[in-house]
């Protein structure tokens, strides 16, 4: 996969492996979502501060950089838009992820 | 090709050693609940396709590692996957079970 989407690049990665799948999951699984929404939401942004100071820590330090013609060149504190976003959405997925495999094991007596 | 170990160095200063405290103070309820959490692993191989198409395509290049890599992206990638997913589905579990 070598995709041309010039600045746009980053951005279509996110929508293919992230904001995608965890928009499917939450439509596939709604009912499960909904019953935990509030702790989705409260893990995530917990959580989210961590993994943002990391990165602008990182990025500063250059331990990693971006091409500047595959993002759009907007930044937060060091960090691309997109990778915030990236972040926020891989938080959420993770998170839902956690929840909905809670209630499976819990529905089929695997914990109490 | 130099090993620089920064990126282990900031990983393990603000990921891992956080995650590993709030796991050590919920050992019991993470214990118990153990299977929810390998269960939440299965987002990895979505994590690593994204990391390493995205690095092959060059949206983003490594300066700082150890140049030891794992099917197409770093070690420390995998690392930080690994410990974004423990920290993140504890969280959640320690949430979901106050």
């Amino acid at each position: 996969m070598n995709m041309t989407f010039g600045n746009l690049t980053y951005i279509v990665y996110m929508v293919i492996f992230s904001w995608l799948p965890v928009f499917v999951l939450w439509i596939k699984y709604y009912r499960y979502i909904r019953k935990n929404f509030s702790i989705i939401i409260k893990a995530s942004a917990l959580t989210f501060p961590i993994v943002l100071i990391w990165h602008v820590i990182s990025i500063y330090g250059g331990v990693w950089a971006y091409s500047s013609d595959k993002i759009l060149n907007i930044y937060l504190s060091f960090v691309p838009l997109e990778e915030v976003l990236l972040v926020a959405s891989s938080i959420l997925g993770i998170s839902s992820i956690t929840t909905l495999s809670y209630e499976y094991l819990h529905k089929h007596k695997k914990i109490k | 090709m130099t090993m620089d170990f920064s990126y282990i160095l900031f990983l393990s200063t603000i990921i891992v050693i956080p995650t590993l405290i709030i796991i050590l103070f919920n050992t019991k309820k993470i214990t118990k609940y153990r299977l929810v959490i390998l269960l939440s692993f299965a987002i990895l191989p979505m994590t690593w396709l994204w990391d390493y198409f995205a690095t092959k395509d060059g949206v983003w290049y490594f300066q700082k590692i150890t140049e030891v890599w794992v099917l197409g992206i770093p070690i420390e990638e995998v690392t930080y996957m690994s410990f974004l997913i423990l920290l993140v589905s504890s969280v959640t579990i320690i949430l979901l079970k106050r």
